[in-house]
């Protein structure tokens, strides 16, 4: 369908839609009184609980510093406790950038550009939690052994064998298939907002 | 607060220009519903920093089309709405089939262009002029006639494959 066709067609649908009147004030006010109670109880739940599991961890991990007598546990626990403290403040900064584009302060344009610059931001964050996750495989283990009372001579011998190759196979498979809409989704947003700049 | 009968009687002349942006934004009923909703509900939030200044249609295509960026399809899954009736997207007759026909080409059309383009198309099947699109997209009036011949070159490269 050609545009001056798809214009005719467009004023044929108006034309119809003028002529109906679905709208009855009850529903409309119905309409934001929901919308506005859903957004005041709206809560984040998966972000949250996650963040919270994170922060109860990384306390839990700082209590129990002195259970870490070698510079290699002490190393991994440092490292465990980091990655849990700043991946979820991070992540939930992201989203929070996405959501809070302000659609009533600028034309389209603007609006677009704002929220294409956030969601770039919140992939490249995604992308940044995926790695240091895996980098929390490999150091969460012996920490979690020896907070449970462990020994982390076990790991050395038996656990290693099946976590670790069992943990890279995961991480690889699940890469691949991350990375494959990382690079389509920021490809979009790069093009979106080089047509933008375009003249 | 806005001034509720106001508001009401702005979403009232309004709600046929809410539909067809729902429709063209959003792929299903579902995500259509809830984008109609929340178009009306960032206009109530809004009605208060309209300020004259421009047209009141201008300033419903702005938040209408901003709010249609930045609307996330997840958020269907939080709950059903239930100040929405069905009626309000099933627009048509069952004896409209032949337009609802032509209309689903239309949409497989249009939903091909990206984000610029759609609200540009959009804009330009309104009838509004490069004047009042450039007003309310932020391009320039040139601009917006540089791009629309170009949609037009896109929608004929659609029609060939």
């Amino acid at each position: 369908m050609e545009l001056d066709e798809m214009k005719t067609l467009w004023t044929e649908m108006s034309a119809k839609l003028e002529g109906q009147k679905k709208l009855t004030d009850k529903m409309i006010m119905m309409m934001t009184q929901e919308r506005y109670q859903r957004k005041l109880s709206k809560i984040r739940t998966p972000e949250l609980i996650s963040t919270v599991v994170c922060f109860i961890i990384v306390v839990l991990i700082l209590f129990s510093l002195n259970k870490f007598e070698t510079p290699y546990l002490l190393a991994c626990a440092i490292t465990s406790a980091t990655i849990l403290s700043v991946l979820p403040v991070l992540s939930v900064w992201a989203i929070r950038q996405v959501s809070r584009v302000d659609i009533r302060a600028g034309n389209y344009k603007d609006v677009l550009v704002e929220y294409a610059r956030a969601k770039r931001r919140l992939l490249s964050v995604q992308k940044l939690s995926f790695y240091l996750s895996f980098v929390l495989l490999v150091v969460a283990l012996p920490v979690a052994v020896r907070m449970t009372g462990g020994k982390t001579t076990h790991i050395e011998s038996g656990t290693w064998l099946w976590y670790v190759p069992l943990g890279f196979l995961f991480f690889t498979v699940f890469a691949r298939w991350v990375y494959r809409g990382y690079v389509k989704i920021t490809i979009q947003l790069e093009n979106l907002l080089r047509e933008i700049e375009e003249q | 607060m806005p001034n509720e009968s106001e508001f009401i009687r702005v979403i009232k002349e309004s709600e046929g220009i809410i539909f067809k942006i729902a429709i063209l934004y959003a792929a299903d009923r579902d995500d259509q519903k809830d984008l109609y909703q929340e178009i009306v509900y960032q206009l109530w939030r809004s009605f208060d920093s309209f300020r004259n200044e421009s047209k009141i249609s201008t300033w419903i295509y702005r938040i209408a089309l901003n709010t249609s960026i930045t609307h996330l399809r997840k958020e269907k899954k939080r709950g059903p709405q239930v100040g929405i009736d069905e009626t309000v997207i099933n627009r048509f007759d069952p004896d409209d089939t032949l337009l609802e026909e032509r209309l689903t080409q239309f949409y497989d059309q249009v939903r091909k262009l990206n984000t610029i383009e759609k609200g540009i198309v959009l804009l330009h099947l309104e009838g509004k002029n490069y004047e009042e699109i450039a007003a309310i997209t932020g391009f320039t009036a040139t601009n917006v006639g540089t791009r629309l011949s170009r949609i037009k070159d896109k929608l004929r490269s659609q029609l060939k494959s």
